[in-house]
């Protein structure tokens, strides 16, 4: 139970952290922020990681999960990084 | 100091090391003249968190090679050919894509034999999140890109869908 509750304490300087951040930005800068902050999200691929090798069904759906959560790790810095790089062009 | 030497030890502080790099990155994303280096970092964040990852594993990379080469293949080709006006639709799309792992990954611990009460509670609250992330990133992307409009009545399909993912044995698929 004590990792539950550290956890939950993770969850909620985080919840804080992400407020701090995102408080002051140009909005301007809200597009590709919101784009690269999805291509975070992505660290789900850690977890999906960790599934597989565990049976037919389990190596499915890690598969699936480990395949989901590339697309958007590398389609998410990759987008990012064009509309920055739109913004140098200006 | 010899708990360093602990392949575990290690993973933990790399993964320390990234959440530092990821906060310095939103950090520097939040400013234009350094946005294009916070993207960067924060890439090299998650190079660093999946790698030290994949070494720790002690199990077969079949899995991981093809879903990582497939899943990298499929996001950097729409990543580098969609139109720059269509963008905002391929963001929607990337989430709802996130929102699909979260679910898998999900579906996957409710398969796990040993889960407390407390630990089922949170892998169907994990199923719903992901499932409502997929489902709402399809239609913010039908939306953006015009090809659905939705009606007055959208709200009862939302009621139906919450009922889906709540509903356990929507997942009861143990023993394919």
């Amino acid at each position: 139970m004590e990792m539950y509750i550290l956890l939950g304490f993770v969850l909620l300087l985080s919840i804080f952290l992400g407020l701090e951040l995102i408080a002051k930005v140009p909005s301007t800068l809200h597009t590709p922020l919101m784009s690269g902050a999805n291509a975070i999200s992505g660290i789900a691929l850690v977890g999906a990681l960790m599934l597989s090798g565990d049976g037919q069904t389990q190596n499915l759906l890690a598969f699936g999960a480990i395949l989901f959560a590339s697309i958007n790790v590398f389609g998410g810095y990759l987008v990012t990084n064009r509309m920055l790089s739109m913004f140098k062009k200006k | 100091m010899e708990s360093i030497t602990n392949i575990a030890a290690i993973q933990n502080l790399v993964y320390i090391g990234s959440s530092v790099l990821f906060i310095l990155g939103i950090k520097m994303l939040g400013k234009e003249a350094t946005a294009v280096k916070g993207n960067y970092l924060s890439a090299l964040a998650m190079f660093s968190a999946v790698a030290i990852t994949c070494l720790s594993l002690e199990i077969d990379y079949k899995v991981i090679v093809a879903g990582v080469l497939l899943g990298g293949l499929i996001g950097s080709a729409i990543a580098i050919k969609v139109k720059m006006t269509a963008i905002p639709e391929m963001v929607a799309l990337f989430n709802g894509f996130g929102g699909l792992a979260t679910f898998l990954i999900a579906w996957s611990q409710f398969n796990a034999p040993d889960n407390s009460l407390f630990q089922h509670a949170l892998i169907m609250l994990t199923v719903y999140i992901g499932g409502i992330t997929f489902s709402g990133s399809l239609v913010a992307y039908g939306k953006l890109s015009e090809r659905i409009k939705l009606g007055k009545g959208s709200w009862i399909t939302n009621v139906l869908i919450s009922f889906f993912y709540l509903k356990p044995s929507s997942l009861s698929l143990r023993n394919i």
